[in-house]
């Protein structure tokens, strides 16, 4: 398997001038595989803006750097585990962890917090989706519970488009003195090492396996996690850093050592000699097999030549390996050889940078299709009660709490805000609190991948102001299956474009991210699955002084008809129909900022925002969090008076929040929420056992509280036991 | 029908590692200056107890029982079943 296509191996040839050696060419395939080198989409990453006042610009981290202030920064990272997932829901959930843990070590920082957006099949029809879940969950609490970092948010999804197939991205969080990052840096004679785990078979292709559909998998790429290593890698690289050994630092990840060491060079400007047979191996590898295996929790260093024993002391005490595989040379060559018997010589240049596609896109016929379908009529009768129920109950907006009880997110005694509620928030050592939220619509994204994309972003920004927080930065992670397919493509580009107009508007700059192509299964591409994370960050943690009967219940922003990829019609109807929700970013800054000074002036008491199943499943999950019934006159909402009870239910149209405040300060919160230019307006109170919405003064839904309560909790866990 | 004793046990493929079975080894065996382990291996022990005509037909009902029910991932595991 060499992993390159003829195109690429002509391309290969031509740049070092003759036909490349069975070594040479499976370090270059793992460079140059989709996975690792971005080849279609790095020519289209650029539109996205990435400067931003607390941004750290250095571009050799693998994480993205935010200097919070006092001295201090956070790191953030995101990744996925689709296709080890896909095949081995355990092992590829838990080795995602561990990469993404090292790619905010690597920067020199100690990883303080993780999130993970998962999805699958349809669990209430698919038993194999069930074996999924369960087993990356487990795999999630066994290396984040091991290795003693708090696991504190996250999303969970459902689609049928994910048969057989899983979506694991996994986002971290690291904080550090700005002082001790890591100065990526490299001088000729300096000591190449490796740290951490050894080097064996498994894991090998992982990085081309990533980047073919598993139709064509082989299986071989299965990774075993490792927390136990990955827990001492971190206490002795973050003791090496504090003794000022380490020059610069890189995670292995994908592509193993042919990766890390061409990268690394590449981003350094030096050139490397790696002696393969230095390397700590668990078994007999061959030369291309040392190179590009994907073996865990490893680790490659930079230090000074006279260094080496003392990095050696300080692994040796943790109890891991560390071996000196090579040496930073002034050419600008990788040279690999196995005790100097050459195997491999080539510019860095060459093997870190594959050459760029600009693949054709073209506008997908399914859009064409959506477009005719026809949108369901109102219920006869108008009574929503039933929907109402079954929507909290539906397992995109079910509780998770089965899935997220069984993660350690205390440990580290930073949590704030918990996992469940809208994002999660972290206490830092200067006085500040950090904010993590991931979000994801593919209901939406396949409607209208611009749109929907953007709509991603807002609700990560919406969800960081409902825990009092402003966003400062955004990752990105882009999901999608084949970009050799036109119509994929365009998608892929489409939803590029919105994320990228939202952050210019907002201010927001992209701090970080990652491509995911070649999720498909035997059925088909997934839908289009960009995952946004936003990072916040909030001066105090949100109070939550006691919600009272008599609280008052305030909607925030305008309700649209926009029902297109709504919770409602493919829960309840079974169908996709009618328009996506857009983003109106003049309203979203509006609405954004309402919530924020209504957290700086300590008038809300909550804030929550309208997403899947829209404002009726947002008051629903307001009254089952609080204990209390409510009455509302749902027309009463911005925007709702004249569209139906149905849509003003359900419509799950971005930039609103429902916020609940003692009485006596509706009147402040309403002119601050004016000042702010967002739409406002008292909707109803909370009081007595049921959830009581009514729409031009008839009742559309009356459920009570405790059946509410009890289809919200225990839904998903009843679905997910089959 | 008589009823059987079945022992399945399930661990990582041989050829991939252990990382429970290298920590106990390294940590707990080796600290403790027993340098003749060499290598520790972990695995699971499910024991049923199984109605079935004869032991062959118990380890075969338990073994297609074990892997419908996706008890171990075929991929990374190798799994023994036994009677006695």
């Amino acid at each position: 398997m060499t992993g390159l296509t003829q195109t690429e191996m002509e391309a290969l040839s031509g740049r070092i001038g003759r036909r490349p050696n069975p070594v040479e060419t499976s370090i270059v395939a793992a460079e140059w595989s989709e996975h690792c080198s971005y080849k279609s989409s790095k020519k289209h990453l650029a539109m996205l803006p990435r400067t931003g006042a607390h941004l750290v610009d250095d571009s050799s981290y693998d994480s993205a750097v935010l200097d919070v202030g006092g001295g201090y920064v956070i790191t953030v990272h995101i990744e996925s585990h689709n296709h080890p997932s896909a095949v081995e829901p355990f092992g590829g959930a838990a080795t995602g962890v561990g990469g993404v843990i090292r790619d905010i070590l690597s920067t020199g920082t100690r990883p303080i917090a993780l999130l993970d957006g998962l999805r699958f099949g349809d669990i209430r029809s698919d038993s194999h989706a069930r074996w999924l879940l369960r087993g990356a969950v487990s795999g999630i609490a066994h290396y984040g519970n091991c290795i003693g970092v708090p696991t504190v948010g996250g999303e969970l999804g459902f689609d049928p488009c994910y048969a057989d197939y899983a979506l694991v991205d996994v986002a971290a969080i690291g904080f550090g003195l700005k002082t001790r990052l890591i100065q990526n840096h490299a001088e000729p004679g300096d000591a190449v090492v490796l740290i951490g785990g050894s080097t064996g078979r498994d894991g090998i292709g992982g990085s081309q396996f990533a980047s073919d559909s598993l139709e064509s998998d082989d299986r071989s790429a299965v990774q075993i996690p490792d927390p136990f290593t990955e827990k001492l890698v971190i206490e002795a690289i973050l003791e090496a850093r504090d003794a000022g050994l380490l020059h610069a630092l890189k995670d292995l990840g994908g592509g193993g050592l042919s990766c890390a060491t061409s990268e690394m060079s590449d981003s350094l400007g030096v050139g490397m000699s790696i002696d393969v047979g230095q390397v700590h191996t668990r078994e007999e590898l061959a030369s291309h097999e040392v190179m590009t295996s994907e073996s865990q929790e490893r680790m490659l260093g930079i230090i000074a030549p006279g260094s080496v024993a003392d990095m050696q002391e300080i692994c040796a005490k943790y109890g891991i390996a560390c071996s000196r595989i090579g040496t930073v040379t002034e050419s600008s060559d990788l040279h690999v050889h196995d005790s100097g018997a050459d195997l491999a010589r080539m510019p860095v240049g060459i093997v870190a940078n594959a050459p760029l596609l600009d693949l054709p896109r073209t506008r997908p016929a399914y859009l064409e299709e959506l477009a005719r379908a026809r949108v369901p009529d109102a219920l006869p009768g108008g009574d929503y009660s039933a929907s109402l129920l079954s929507l909290l109950g539906s397992p995109n907006i079910a509780s998770t709490e089965h899935v997220y009880s069984r993660y350690d997110h205390e440990v580290g005694i930073r949590t704030v805000v918990r996992p469940g509620r809208d994002a999660a928030l972290l206490r830092l050592d200067n006085a500040k609190y950090v904010s993590l939220a991931i979000d994801g619509n593919p209901a939406h994204c396949y409607v209208d991948p611009r749109a929907g994309a953007a709509g991603c972003f807002e609700e990560a920004c919406r969800n960081t102001v409902c825990v009092g927080a402003r966003p400062i930065g955004m990752v990105d992670h882009m999901q999608f299956a084949s970009p050799q397919d036109p119509e994929i493509f365009w998608t892929f580009i489409e939803s590029l474009e919105g994320i990228s107009e939202y952050a210019r508007a907002m201010e927001i700059p992209c701090v970080g991210g990652k491509v995911s192509f070649y999720n498909e299964t035997p059925s088909g591409p997934i839908k289009p699955t960009p995952v946004i994370g936003v990072i916040g960050l909030a001066d105090s943690a949100p109070k939550n002084p006691a919600v009272a009967d008599g609280d008052v219940i305030v909607a925030i922003g305008t309700s649209r008809n926009e029902m297109g990829g709504s919770e409602y019609y493919s829960h309840v109807h079974k169908t996709v129909a009618g328009s996506c929700p857009q983003v109106d970013t003049g309203s979203s800054r509006a609405c954004l900022d309402a919530v924020l000074a209504l957290h700086d002036g300590g008038l809300a008491k909550r804030v929550h925002d309208c997403s899947k199943g829209g404002l009726g499943v947002a008051l629903a999950k307001m009254c089952i969090w609080e204990g209390r019934g409510c009455d509302v006159a749902l027309d009463g909402a911005p925007g709702c008076a004249d569209m139906g009870a149905d849509v003003a239910l359900y419509s799950e149209s971005h930039s609103r929040f429902v916020a609940v405040l003692g009485a006596p300060d509706a009147q402040q919160a309403l002119d601050i929420a004016a000042k702010s230019g967002a739409a406002c307006a008292v909707i109803g109170r909370f009081g007595g056992s049921s959830i009581g919405i009514n729409y031009r003064g008839r009742s559309v839904a009356s459920v009570g509280l405790q059946d509410a309560s009890d289809t919200w909790h225990t839904s998903l866990e009843r679905t997910a036991h089959g | 029908m008589p009823v059987f004793d079945v022992r399945v046990t399930i661990a990582n493929k041989q050829s991939l590692p252990d990382p429970e079975g290298a920590t106990i080894l390294q940590d707990l065996v080796r600290r403790n200056n027993n340098t003749d382990v060499t290598e520790i291996r972990t695995a699971r022990l499910l024991k049923f107890k199984v109605s079935a005509p004869t032991a062959q037909d118990a380890c075969k009902n338990i073994s297609e029982m074990c892997r419908e029910l996706r008890i171990y991932n075929p991929l990374v595991s190798e799994v023994s079943v036994e009677s006695d």
